[in-house]
C-alpha cells in the first residue's frame, strides 16, 4: 500500500507539471490545427521527462543534493545564481497562471465572481501548504488530479481514427503554407517544453528528500518516474484526441480553459463536464502547489538554507516566507487581469530557453562516478540523456524565433 | 546631436502614430482575424448545440459565453484600431461587420440550458461562420 501511495509524487509531478493550464489548452490547440500529427512530441517529451526525472531523483537520493544545489555545483555561483532567478521567475509566473486559471474554473462551476475564487484559492492552498505534511499535499493533489481521466475516457467514447493517431506516431510535415510550417514547428516545441517544465525535476527531487527515500527505493524511483510521466503522457494524448474529434473538423481553435469541457459533452453529457472542470482544477492547483513550493526549494538548495516542508513551519524560516511570498506574489499578477495563457505562453517558451541550464547539471551529476559511485549513468542511458539535452538546447533555441513569427501560436 | 535629433523625431513618429491609434493591418492579419471570427462562432454553435440539449450544467452555460465574449470583443477592439490597406477596405468592412454581429448574437445567448432560444442563436452563429468563412476565401 505504502509503495502504491509513493507513486503519487510522480503522478501529482507528471499531472501538475505536463497537465497544467498550459498543457490542456496548448495541446487542444495542437490537436485543433494538426489533427494526430504532433502526438510523437508526446512521446519524445515523455522519454524525455522519464529520463530525467529519474536522474534527478537518483542524484537526489545518492548524493543528497536536489536539483538547484546540483545546478550551484555544476555551473558555478553566477550562472548559477542566473538560473535560479529566470527559474524562479518562471515559477512565479506559472503559479500566477495557475492561479488565474483556478479562479476562471471555480467561477464556471460556482458563478462565483472570479477574482474573488482566485484570492480565495490562493488563500485556501497557502492554508493547505501550511497544515499538510508534504506526503499528503502529494496525495491529495495527486489522487485528485485523476478526475481528469474523464478526457481520456471520453477521447475512447468518440472513437478516434485510430490509423490517423497510429501515424501521428511518426514525425511527418504536412504543411500547406510557410505559416502553417511554422505554426506546426511552435506547437511541437511548446508542447515539448510543456512536458519538461524545469519545476516538474525542483519538485520531484526535493520529493525524493522530503520522502527520505534511500538507495533501496532506487527501483520505486524508476517505477514512480515511469509510471507517473506515463499517465500524464496518455492524459496529454487524450485532449489531443478529444480536440482533433470535437474541434479540428468544425474549425474551433479553443482559445480559452473555459472551452476545454466542451468535447466531453459529446461523449457524456452534463455530470462530465462537472468532472472534467474538477479534473482540470485538480491539476492546475497541482501546478500552483508544484511552482510555489519550488521557487521555496530552489532558494534554499541554492544557499544551502534549512528547507523542508515536512518541518515545522518555524523551523525553515526562509522556505516558509519564500513559497508563502510566492504565492502571494502570483495572486497579485493574476489579479491584475493578465490573460492567464499569456503568462503560460510566456512561460512555456522562455521556460525551453532556460531549460539547458536545469538539465545540463542534473545529466553531468548523474554521470558523475565521483558522486554517484556504482549508481552513475552507464555510457548507453548517458548517450542518451545527451541525445535530449540536445534535443533540448536545439528546441531552446527555436523557442523564440517561433514565438515571433507565429505570433505566439496565431492560425 | 544628430543622434539625438533623429532619436527626437522618431520617438514624436512613435508617439503620432500611438495617438493616432490606428495600425496598418495587412492581408495575413485580416485572414488570422477571419479566422478567429470563423473558431468563436463555431464554438457558439457548438455549445448552442449543447446547451439546447441541456447537456452542459446550468452554471458552465451561464458563465462560458462571457470567454467568448470577451475573445470577440478583443478582435473587435483590434480591428477598430486598425486600417486596411487600400484594396482591402470592402472586405475590412465586411469582417467588422461580421465582428459586430458576432459581439450582438453572444450578448443575447440565453443563460439556461434547454432554453428554446438556442435554436435561433445556433442559426445565427452559423451564418456569422459562413460570412466570415467566405470572406476569408477572399484573402
Amino acid at each position: 500500500m505504502r509503495k502504491i501511495l509513493g507513486l503519487t509524487l510522480g503522478i501529482m509531478t507528471a499531472l501538475g507539471g505536463f497537465v497544467d493550464l498550459g498543457q490542456i489548452v496548448f495541446t487542444m490547440q495542437a490537436g485543433a490545427l494538426f489533427g494526430y500529427r504532433l502526438l510523437w512530441v508526446i512521446v519524445v517529451g515523455t522519454a524525455a521527462i522519464i529520463i530525467y526525472m529519474e536522474m534527478c531523483g537518483r542524484v537526489a537520493v545518492v548524493a543528497q543534493e536536489p536539483v538547484f544545489a546540483t545546478v550551484r555545483t555544476k555551473l558555478g555561483e553566477r550562472l548559477g545564481l542566473a538560473t535560479l532567478i529566470a527559474s524562479n521567475l518562471l515559477n512565479l509566473i506559472t503559479c500566477a497562471a495557475e492561479l488565474g486559471g483556478i479562479g476562471i474554473i471555480l467561477h464556471l462551476l460556482t458563478g462565483w465572481n472570479e477574482h474573488l475564487c482566485l484570492v480565495a484559492a490562493a488563500v485556501l492552498l497557502g492554508a493547505i501548504i501550511a497544515v499538510l505534511k508534504f506526503q499528503w499535499i502529494e496525495r491529495t493533489f495527486g489522487l485528485f488530479g485523476l478526475l481528469i481521466v474523464v478526457f481520456a475516457l471520453a477521447a475512447w467514447k468518440l472513437q478516434p481514427n485510430w490509423g490517423a493517431a497510429a501515424r501521428g506516431f511518426l514525425p511527418s510535415v504536412t504543411a500547406q503554407s510557410k505559416h502553417g510550417l511554422l505554426l506546426y514547428a511552435y506547437f511541437a516545441v511548446g508542447i515539448f517544453s510543456a512536458m519538461l517544465m524545469e519545476y516538474e525535476v525542483h519538485f520531484y527531487s526535493s520529493g525524493a528528500i522530503e520522502e527520505d527515500w534511500t538507495v533501496d527505493d532506487l527501483g520505486e524511483n524508476v517505477a514512480v518516474a515511469g509510471l507517473g510521466s506515463l499517465l500524464g503522457s496518455i492524459l496529454t494524448c487524450a485532449l489531443v484526441a478529444v480536440a482533433a474529434i470535437v474541434f479540428l473538423p468544425r474549425g474551433i481553435f479553443p482559445d480559452a480553459i473555459s472551452t476545454a469541457p466542451l468535447p466531453i459533452t459529446s461523449a457524456y453529457g452534463a455530470r462530465a463536464v462537472s468532472l472534467a472542470l474538477l479534473g482540470c482544477l485538480a491539476c492546475i492547483t497541482g501546478a500552483a502547489v508544484e511552482t510555489a513550493l519550488s521557487g521555496a526549494y530552489n532558494v534554499c538548495q541554492f544557499y544551502n538554507l534549512v528547507w523542508g516542508k515536512n518541518l515545522k513551519l518555524k523551523k525553515a524560516p526562509a522556505f516558509t516566507a519564500i513559497w508563502m511570498a510566492m504565492l502571494a506574489v502570483a495572486g497579485v499578477i493574476a489579479i491584475t487581469g493578465i490573460e492567464p495563457l499569456t503568462l503560460v505562453n510566456f512561460s512555456i517558451v522562455f521556460g525551453m530557453v532556460v531549460m539547458p541550464f536545469t538539465y545540463y547539471p542534473i545529466l553531468t551529476a548523474a554521470a558523475d562516478r565521483n558522486i554517484m559511485g556504482k549508481h552513475a549513468n552507464g555510457k548507453t542511458y548517458n548517450m542518451v540523456g545527451w541525445f535530449f539535452l540536445i534535443l533540448i538546447g536545439v528546441a531552446s533555441i527555436a523557442a523564440i524565433p517561433l514565438m515571433v513569427l507565429t505570433h505566439s501560436g496565431k492560425p | 546631436m544628430l543622434y539625438a535629433t533623429w532619436t527626437a523625431a522618431l520617438f514624436s513618429a512613435m508617439l503620432l502614430s500611438g495617438c493616432l491609434g490606428h495600425r496598418s493591418l495587412n492581408d495575413d492579419e485580416l485572414k488570422s482575424a477571419a479566422t478567429e471570427i470563423i473558431s468563436i462562432a463555431s464554438e457558439g454553435e457548438l455549445f448552442a448545440t449543447v446547451a439546447a440539449e441541456d447537456h452542459a450544467p446550468a452554471q458552465y452555460v451561464k458563465s462560458h459565453p462571457e470567454y467568448l465574449r470577451k475573445e470577440a470583443t478583443d478582435i473587435a477592439k483590434e480591428l477598430a484600431q486598425g486600417q486596411p490597406e487600400l484594396d482591402a477596405k470592402p472586405r475590412f468592412d465586411q469582417l467588422r461587420h461580421a465582428v459586430k454581429h458576432l459581439v450582438d448574437t453572444l450578448d443575447a445567448l440565453p443563460a439556461s440550458p434547454g432554453d428554446p432560444h438556442w435554436q435561433q442563436s445556433q442559426s445565427e452563429l452559423n451564418d456569422i461562420r459562413s460570412e466570415a468563412e467566405r470572406i476569408r476565401q477572399t484573402f
